[in-house]
């Protein structure tokens, strides 16, 4: 039998898609920043503004987790094995993707400096400048990471209890405002803390997202696979 | 290879109803079941759990003698179709599906999927959203047969099909099992199309078990007799009649329960014609008749 069959499947299917889809999202990026500097000087870095979307994106990539757990069930696999290999397969997502980013923000410094364009970056960003790779990287493994576990939560607990679930939004609210004080994205005014340094940074990470795997985990662990109407 | 089943005490509940009651089945492997119930009968809910799609309120569900539910060296051995099918996205192109089927599925048979697209003309390249109900349930019925799952079960899976696609899928089924014999349940409002392939019956009402007979030993639990109308009127005067047909001046009544000798032989002396009893009428009349 084919060991981990529902991560190899995610990852010669979904993950090739989705840097596809990611490396769209940037050339789509490059070509308004083209048009814009027809119009205005450039001063923003371009990929930095796309680090807002992406943590949407994530969380709805991480919502429709359910959709694969149903079908994983129908092809008889068990959600034990979801719980972990659809998890495992979010990791690596999360760190190829995050390696993606930080390497657009290194090939947009170049450009910029080339084209000597003003590369400013959001306000409250744990990473100091663009070219602070390291920080990069982590902050947005860190972001991709949880906004597509805590996806991953309420997909499941919405399939699970219907408009009931809608109420783990609470505590998925809850555990990305604590994550914007990790790793600066959805940093609001009430969020009163920082983390400094990259090893606090992934520590914190990996307990934020363990802490939402647990809570998928007693959602999923013995879901009812439903009958969808025709 | 076969499962066999084995449910004791089973129990299904959704908040306050109970789909499945108490039902305990022993059903060996290697034969064709078919699974017959009205609407709400519990049907569904029974083979979810047998499935494992769902956990048993109470109850056990061993399948070739181990607990199904969460154990993948059983539920990698059961394909459960449903009319939804759900066997993959809606996106997804049906070539797609059937290379994910194959990851999955360590029984998979890829070469015989593919004579499967074939042979009910599915289309590789397009979308499962883009297909017509019937050809949806056609694809499910493929992923079900192309699995070659021990234990693979149908649940209503050929609606919206056209007639020859059903009895495409029946032929294919019966094909199946005796190139390679395996445990198939067939649950189904189609009682009389489907009804010639299944070697057992079993009868679900209220979420009970009402019966599980042969299909023969079923059909001898009532008798259908046609003659001359006047003379069926007579004869069947005072037995229970499930059901009755009308052509011209020759009736056909369908009778519960066994004939005497006597009876017999007035049958014969009357020229009336004895033959077995509709599977349907029996249904119709073993889970309470016309209401």
């Amino acid at each position: 039998m084919t060991r981990w069959p529902i991560a190899r499947y995610l990852l010669s299917t979904h993950f090739i898609f989705l840097i596809l889809v990611l490396l769209g999202f940037y050339l789509a990026i490059g070509v308004v920043l083209a048009v814009v500097a027809l119009l205005t000087d450039i001063t923003l870095s371009g990929v930095d503004i796309g680090g807002q979307i992406l943590n949407w994106m994530a969380v709805g990539y991480g919502f429709s987790a359910f959709g694969v757990l149903t079908t994983m069930l129908v092809h008889g696999r068990t959600r034990r094995e979801f719980l972990a290999q659809h998890a495992a397969f979010q990791v690596i997502l999360a760190t190829a993707a995050a390696a993606l980013v930080t390497a657009m923000y290194a090939a947009e410094t170049a450009a910029y400096s080339a084209l000597d364009w003003g590369q400013k970056t959001q306000d409250d960003r744990a990473y100091e400048s663009t070219s602070d790779y390291p920080t990069i990287f982590v902050a947005y493994w860190s972001m991709l990471l949880i906004w597509q576990f805590v996806g991953a939560f309420v997909g499941t607990a919405v399939y699970r209890w219907e408009t009931n679930g809608i109420l783990a939004l609470l505590p998925a609210a809850g555990l990305l405002l604590v994550s914007g004080g990790v790793n600066s994205f959805l940093k609001l005014p009430f969020v009163d803390f920082e983390v400094d340094g990259l090893l606090p940074m992934a520590g914190l990470t990996v307990i934020i997202a363990a802490v939402t795997w647990a809570m998928t985990w007693a959602t999923v662990r013995d879901i009812p696979l439903r009958t969808q109407a025709a | 290879m076969t499962l066999s089943i084995q449910t004791t005490h089973l129990q299904l509940r959704y908040c306050d109803t109970v789909a499945v009651d108490d039902v305990d089945l022993d059903l060996p492997g290697g034969k064709i079941y078919g699974l017959l119930g009205r609407n709400g009968a519990g049907k569904t809910s029974l083979l979810a759990t047998l499935a494992g799609f769902r956990k048993p309120t109470a109850g056990t569900v061993r399948i070739g003698g181990e607990p199904v539910f969460e154990n993948v060296r059983v539920t990698t051995q059961i394909c459960l179709i449903r009319d939804d099918s759900g066997v993959g996205d809606n996106t997804d192109p049906l070539s797609d599906i059937l290379a994910m089927a194959r990851m999955l599925r360590p029984s998979w048979d890829e070469k015989y999927a593919d004579e499967l697209m074939d042979r009910f003309a599915l289309p590789r390249k397009k979308t499962l959203g883009s297909l017509s109900r019937g050809q949806r349930s056609a694809f499910g019925v493929l992923v079900g047969l192309a699995s070659r799952a021990p234990l693979t079960m149908f649940d209503e899976a050929h609606l919206g099909m056209d007639a020859p696609t059903r009895q495409l899928f029946l032929d294919e089924v019966l094909r199946e099992y005796v190139a390679r014999p395996r445990t198939f349940i067939l649950s189904t409002h189609l009682i009389e199309e489907q009804s010639p392939i299944f070697e057992r019956v079993l009868v679900l009402h209220e979420g009970r078990l009402l019966l599980h007979e042969e299909l023969d030993e079923l059909r001898s639990r009532g008798v259908s007799v046609t003659g001359p109308a006047s003379i069926v009127d007579d004869f069947v005067f005072g037995l229970t009649v499930l059901g009755e047909e009308r052509l011209g001046p020759t009736k056909r009544a369908m009778v519960y329960g066994t004939l005497g000798e006597d009876s017999l032989r007035a049958a014969r002396a009357h020229g009336l014609e004895l033959g077995p009893v509709a599977l349907q009428e029996l249904f119709i009349h073993l889970t309470g008749g016309l209401r």
